[in-house]
């Protein structure tokens, strides 16, 4: 008890000894609530990466099935995750800004990791014309067409690499989708800074609390479980 | 032309923990030093507001970039060497304060049988224990003589700890501060661990559990458990790294001088004596020469051995003729672990990097090995690190990876998971080394390290023998449903994506003879008594624990080393 006690009022001065000693130029960090953050219907939304607005649906499609709405909550469409997809592939991501891609690129064997010369944002232009045309070939119709199973299907093909279509060995099929699958995860769960998770209701989901800046209080008050409101970066205060 | 700037003291190459360290104590000691790192200044302002799992996980902010630099991977001597071209397997560092900004904090100190792993081996087990293609041997220090080094890193970075394993080495004073709170799934872990009859500690952690005030006069914050320490920089200066202990201290003396962007491509020598190191303004691209009484090399296990294979310095090791020792003994380490679903809900949110409970009791040689056929073993440890929500999707095997059925079980999992991890030791084989890649090249044109590496057949023993141990700890903690790791297959640099280990060692090994070391106890290379090699690079097998705390412990030796070179200008050995 004492020692608690004791300990508790350590974190406290120590709060204000880190203020001070770390010089916090973020004091005075960005209030601003974004309640429009992360809304996929929002007016000052557009895709910017992909040419036409059938890509990025499929996209959005595809998402949608490997992170479906239920009764849960929110699914991929919802959580804005397509617009998170569009614009990281317009970004660093897309292009490998920081990947080594210098020849030759020999394939490997599979612990040997990712071997192609082309970058995700053109492994993702392949994926999307694939999973378009694989939906043709099965069930002669666009992807966007199909029913949801059937979408399920394709997606499963892909995975397992067992599509008709083919990419001519540029790439494989499960490449493209596990690429997809962590890309959605990261939409749905990343900050809503990103453009994905409208309104943290992923966070929610989940009850991750987001970026708090302290759990002491918890701890000293033996660690019972909590649900705890989150927040975003764009609301963390220091 | 490469442009000659003003002779150093001591110039150190990259800085992490090990340059920062003998940065620190050759200033202190009054030695003119330069230390030349090739990623950009950053400072604990930098980590305010950096709650971000997308930027510094998966997208790997503060760690090497790899279109600039890589490393390239093969099994066995057969195969074709294949570069990294995506960061999977290591989070190397890559700014001022190295990985030691983003590390975790888990800070152990070895056990007296790993610095005399064969002698100790032979002594109890007879010379036939373990075949003769793995290739132990002692450190040429002992537990003892590294006893003083420890207690020095130890009061340097703060550890919050408890001396609570009996199978820990003799320590001459306590730790610095008190251990970490526990959590509700450390407490079951503890309880579980205990009712089996092993001894369960606190890990000892470079995250302070108070306001400290370091050795060097350093001052350090008190952790907020706010669970972002791996991949992270630590915004309240409570996680011990360089930028707020050996860096500020060293700048203090007004004897160190940073140059940031600065690429080391080449040591220079003449008649085994190093005379300054090449590099190149990684912004410019413009080349200088640094001269220097003293060199040392603290730039990482890959770069303190491919800088002295680049610049010709030792004999590189060949796996046919067992000739030459540099890039000898690269080891890894060997996981196992078992994953637990629980039906109540904890706040896996929450955490530090450090904050474990651990059993050494499967460790080292604290068990018995007269009837397995292999040695060594494993430290076991549950980790309270903070959950974060892209790389956490716990679900049990057989659940689909994605789709309706996959969203309820790892939404729902998500507060109800945990797993114990097993940090097994690996030994160095004949097969596993590191060399040069003779077609791969980094962004300046020197070649890439190449690893050769796969997991042998007392690994496989070791991992085996640990999963039914590490399972049963999980069911006395009262799991619904509990799934060991599936078996060793070969290594890979991808494992399933997860981020795996930045543990490794070897390379540029220690030892007490020239034969089978390519740096003496003090760190200083045989060949060339003014350059000093320091980092895990040094360590002839890779422990069952994080390398950090003997680095350190090594950094403090060598410091010792450099200082008295200044003196007597010899072979220290
Ligand atoms: C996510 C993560 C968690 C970890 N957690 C733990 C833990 O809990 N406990 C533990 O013990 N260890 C942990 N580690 C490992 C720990 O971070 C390292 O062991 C330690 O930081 C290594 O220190 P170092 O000084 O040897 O090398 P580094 O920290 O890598 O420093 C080397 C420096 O050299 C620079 N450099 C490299 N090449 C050159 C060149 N050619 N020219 C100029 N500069 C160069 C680099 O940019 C870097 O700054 C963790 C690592 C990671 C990535």
């Amino acid at each position: 008890m004492d020692k608690k006690l004791s300990r508790r009022s350590f974190f406290k001065a120590s709060t204000l000894f880190t203020l001070a000693s770390a010089c916090v130029p973020s004091l005075a960090f960005a209030q601003e609530h974004s309640d429009h953050m992360g809304v996929s219907t929002n007016a000052s939304r557009a895709r910017i990466f992909f040419n036409n607005q059938d890509q990025f649906n499929i996209i959005a499609e595809a998402c949608e099935r490997i992170y479906p709405k239920d009764e849960l909550g929110a699914g991929a469409k919802e959580l804005g995750v397509a617009f998170f997809i569009d614009n990281e592939l317009a970004g660093n991501y897309g292009s490998g800004a920081k990947d080594y891609r210098m020849p030759p690129f020999i394939q490997g064997a599979k612990n040997q990791g990712y071997q192609y010369p082309i970058t995700r944002a053109e492994l993702f232009k392949l994926g999307v014309n694939a999973l378009n045309e694989e939906a043709k070939m099965r069930y002669k119709k666009g992807f966007l067409e199909i029913s949801d199973t059937q979408k399920d299907e394709v997606l499963k093909a892909f995975e397992a690499d067992r599509t008709k279509f083919s990419f001519g060995g540029m790439v494989k099929a499960s490449d493209f989708f596990a690429e997809l699958r962590s890309m959605t995860l990261a939409g749905v769960y990343a900050d809503p800074i990103y453009g994905g998770n409208a309104n943290m209701q992923a966070w929610k989901m989940k009850k991750f609390p987001g970026a708090q800046m302290s759990y002491t209080a918890q701890v000293l008050n033996e660690d019972k479980f909590e649900i705890i409101d989150p927040v975003s970066l764009s609301d963390m205060s220091h | 032309m490469a442009k000659t700037l003003k002779k150093a003291d001591v110039v150190v190459v990259g800085l992490g923990w090990a340059s920062s360290i003998v940065a620190n104590e050759c200033a202190k000691a009054g030695l003119k030093v330069v230390a030349l790192e090739r990623g950009a200044n950053q400072d604990t302002s930098d980590f305010l507001g950096a709650h971000d799992e997308y930027k510094y996980v998966n997208n790997f902010a503060l760690k090497q970039d790899l279109s600039k630099e890589s490393v390239t991977f093969r099994n066995e001597s057969k195969q074709m060497a294949l570069p990294m071209r995506k960061n999977y397997s290591f989070d190397v560092g890559n700014n001022v304060g190295g990985a030691g900004v983003h590390w975790n904090g888990m800070s152990y100190r070895f056990l007296p049988y790993d610095f005399e792993l064969k002698s100790m081996t032979e002594q109890r087990y007879g010379k036939n224990k373990i075949s003769k293609d793995y290739s132990i041997q002692d450190w040429g220090l002992s537990y003892d003589e590294m006893e003083k080094y420890y207690d020095k890193a130890e009061k340097m970075m703060g550890i919050s700890g408890e001396d609570k394993s009996p199978f820990s080495g003799k320590r001459k004073n306590p730790f610095p501060n008190p251990p970490l709170e526990k959590t509700t799934m450390l407490h079951k872990f503890e309880k579980a661990a205990k009712k089996l009859g092993y001894n369960p500690c606190m890990v000892p952690a470079a995250n302070c559990s108070q306001p400290y005030e370091n050795s060097d006069k350093q001052s350090l914050g008190a952790c907020q458990y706010c669970a972002f320490c791996e991949h992270f920089g630590c915004e309240y200066a409570a996680k011990a790294s360089p930028l707020i202990t050996t860096i500020p201290s060293a700048l203090a003396t007004k004897n160190l001088s940073i140059i940031t962007h600065a690429n080391v491509i080449e040591i220079l020598h003449k008649n085994g004596r190093a005379s300054g190191v090449k590099f190149i303004n990684t912004l410019t691209l413009e080349e200088f020469i640094q001269p220097a009484e003293v060199i040392m090399l603290g730039s990482y296990v890959f770069n303190n051995a491919r800088l002295l294979m680049h610049s010709k310095i030792g004999e590189i090791y060949d796996e046919k003729s067992l000739k030459g020792t540099l890039g000898k003994n690269y080891s890894f380490q060997i996981t196992p672990s078992v994953n637990g679903f629980f039906d109540e809900p904890f706040n896996v949110y929450l955490g530090a990097g450090a904050l474990c409970n651990w059993i050494d009791d499967f460790n080292g040689d604290n068990f018995d090995h007269s009837k397995l056929d292999f040695i060594h073993g494993a430290s076991f440890r549950i980790s309270q690190n903070g959950a974060r929500p892209i790389a956490s999707n716990p679900i049990e095997p057989g659940t689909p990876t994605w789709g309706a059925a996959f969203k309820k079980a790892s939404v729902r999992n998500y507060t109800r998971f945990t797993y114990i991890g097993a940090q097994g030791a690996s030994l160095p084989h004949n097969s596993n080394y590191l060399s040069l890649d003779p077609t791969y090249k980094d962004a300046y044109g020197l070649p890439l390290i190449r690893i050769t590496y796969d997991y042998t057949k007392q690994d496989r023993k070791l991992y085996d023998f640990m999963l039914p141990k590490l399972a049963g700890i999980m069911k006395e903690m009262g799991a619904r449903k509990f799934y060991t790791s599936p078996k060793l297959t070969n290594y890979g640099l991808v494992s399933n994506g997860w981020y795996g280990s930045t543990h490794i060692a070897g390379g540029t090994i220690m030892g007490a003879k020239k034969e089978e070391s390519v740096v003496n106890t003090y760190l200083q290379h045989w060949d060339m008594p003014n350059l000093f090699v320091v980092g895990a690079s040094n360590f002839p097998h890779n422990p069952g624990y994080n390398p950090t705390l003997t680095i350190n412990a090594l950094a403090y030796r060598a410091s010792e080393g450099i200082i008295k070179f200044f003196k007597e200008k010899r072979l220290l050995a």
